[in-house]
């Protein structure tokens, strides 16, 4: 079966893009998605990101990404900015514990009025 | 053991290694792994957040050289512990500094878990310690001006209403040292009018009283204090103790009782006037027709006082009705009144007696005054008193006696002055 690889890292438009992905769709992505309600609930956990971060989407779906699953990031880098703004586009160097080894990588925050998720995108290849 | 229990064992294991993983990804503290060679096998998520902002991301490699850059000596006491197991530091203090220069306050915690691996704990107190100390700060210059204002005492109360703790202002305002008062119940120094149970009860019940009254002192007399009483409420809203914040207002108490005093008494002789007289028969009439005795008063009139006057002037006139006083003072008894109600006039009220009692302790007063020798810049000056008696009815106002004394007292002045008369009993 043939796998296309529909997105980007870097692509302009990637938050549309990813707003309308389903599950399978979300999976198939090269990089790392957390997609999130407003509020910071896990609405969708893309096969990268639970691979790397060793914990199974049933383990994370329906928890708060900030509180429950990742407290490293509730600061003003990411949770903050995540939380508060409207229209958010932005890429951070980071680093998370991956299955507690420190690895350094870039976080894409991607928020908007018009899309009901928000979307965290984690590049595992290190700066982008 | 079949293949599939093993494969079940196996899926269990594996279950608990992702639990394990994600409690480490939720611990609330930096928590690593270091092995004897110094490598890091493991940090979790809050070590690693924690070590980025102290700039020392150079240093995730290298256990021992992270370590060295927080304390230097604790390092090497980590990395010399290999031998024996168990915990090694146990939440060392350290301060030191972010990237940024920052101070940040840790606690490591350093266990040797077996003999080539370490683990370390590093507690960020940074914001606790802040907090204390500016708690510190605050009450330090709390207490400084506790200490500075004069007039107000600050002590803090148990649950029992023993003083748990006394501030140095108390000590100069009621003269009590810490030692001698504190795990004292504060009502062994308060008066017994003040109902102390029942405003602790109200601080308790609606968070503060207050009360007026006065206090004991260690060395002088009592001081006069207003009082606040609060109730100390804990985060669950039970009452633990309570703070009482009482003011010295000795001064303006005894301002106010002068005050008081001298608006019933004649500044000169310090009689009582006619409104301190009021004020006497209020109290002392009521109690006589309860008890069922007798009561007289007597009027008196110094006999040509204009004339002193007028012959020695106002303050050889003065001198005469000083004189006047202390000989009548000489002869009445405790619970008599006696009162200054005119220029040369005056009234006494005399328990238990009736009409013809009060004549003879008046006469003795009248022959007193008529055989003493009032000396005046030398001279002496003779003069002598008419007195009036009557006898009061049970129930009477004070005017109507006093009326038939003044009839009485007119005819002794007619009947030739320097006597007493009685009114008739039917008069």
């Amino acid at each position: 079966m043939l796998t296309t690889v529909l997105l980007d890292f870097n692509a302009t438009d990637a938050l549309q893009h990813l707003d309308h992905m389903n599950a399978e769709e979300l999976d198939a992505l090269p990089f790392g998605v957390v997609a999130m309600a407003k509020d910071g609930v896990v609405v969708a956990y893309n096969q990268l990101e639970s691979a790397y971060a060793g914990l199974s989407p049933e383990r994370v779906i329906g928890r708060n990404f900030f509180t429950e699953v990742a407290p490293c990031t509730n600061n003003f880098l990411v949770a903050d900015r995540m939380r508060s703004a409207l229209e958010l586009d932005e890429c951070v160097s980071y680093v998370f514990s991956v299955r507690l080894r420190p690895t350094e990588v870039t976080l894409r925050l991607l928020r908007s009025e018009a899309c009901e998720r928000m979307f965290m995108v984690v590049s595992w290849d290190g700066p982008q | 053991m079949s293949l599939m229990q093993i494969e079940m064992v196996d899926e269990v294991d594996a279950e608990e290694q992702v639990d394990l993983l994600q409690t480490m990804y939720l611990f609330p503290v930096a928590v690593l792994q270091v092995k004897a060679s110094g490598q890091i096998s493991f940090m979790n998520p809050q070590a690693t957040q924690l070590l980025l902002s102290l700039g020392l991301r150079a240093h995730f490699g290298d256990g021992w050289g992270l370590l060295t850059q927080i304390d230097a000596e604790l390092a090497d006491r980590a990395r010399a512990g290999g031998a024996q197991l168990g915990t090694l530091i146990k939440q060392h203090r350290v301060q030191t500094r972010t990237g940024r220069g920052d101070v940040r306050h840790l606690a490591l915690t350093v266990a040797q878990v077996t003999t080539k691996t370490s683990m370390v704990v590093i507690e960020d107190l940074t914001r606790v310690i802040e907090q204390e100390r500016e708690l510190h700060r605050q009450r330090a210059q709390f207490l400084a001006v506790l200490g500075a204002i004069k007039g107000y005492c600050v002590c803090d109360l148990d649950l029992e209403g023993r003083v748990a703790s006394w501030n140095q202002s108390v000590g100069r305002t009621l003269g009590w040292d810490a030692p001698a008062i504190v795990g004292r119940p504060l009502a062994d120094i308060v008066a017994a009018s003040v109902d102390l149970p029942r405003h602790l009860a109200d601080a308790a019940r609606t968070g503060w009283s207050s009360f007026y009254g006065e206090v004991t002192c260690a060395v002088d007399g009592p001081v006069w204090v207003e009082a606040i009483v609060t109730a100390l409420v804990d985060d669950g809203g039970v009452c633990g103790g309570y703070c009482i914040v009482a003011r010295d207002v000795s001064e303006r108490h005894a301002q106010h009782a002068q005050l008081v005093a001298s608006a019933q008494q004649d500044p000169m002789t310090q009689l009582a006037n006619r409104r301190g007289l009021a004020l006497h028969a209020a109290a002392l009439l009521p109690a006589v027709d309860r008890e069922r005795v007798p009561l007289s008063v007597a009027a008196f009139d110094i006999d040509h006082f204009k004339r002193v006057n007028d012959s020695i002037g106002h303050a050889g006139g003065d001198a005469v009705l000083m004189h006047f006083v202390e000989l009548t003072r000489a002869q009445v008894r405790d619970v008599d009144v006696l009162a200054r109600v005119g220029g040369e006039e005056f009234l006494l009220l005399l328990r238990g007696l009736d009409c013809a009692g009060a004549a003879r302790a008046v006469e003795r007063i009248r022959a007193a005054v008529e055989v003493s020798v009032c000396l005046w810049q030398g001279q002496p000056v003779p003069f002598t008193v008419s007195i009036g008696v009557a006898e009061r009815r049970a129930g009477e106002a004070l005017e109507m006696p006093w009326e038939r004394a003044d009839q009485a007292l007119y005819e002794a002045k007619h009947g030739g002055r320097n006597r007493v008369v009685c009114a008739a009993p039917g008069a």
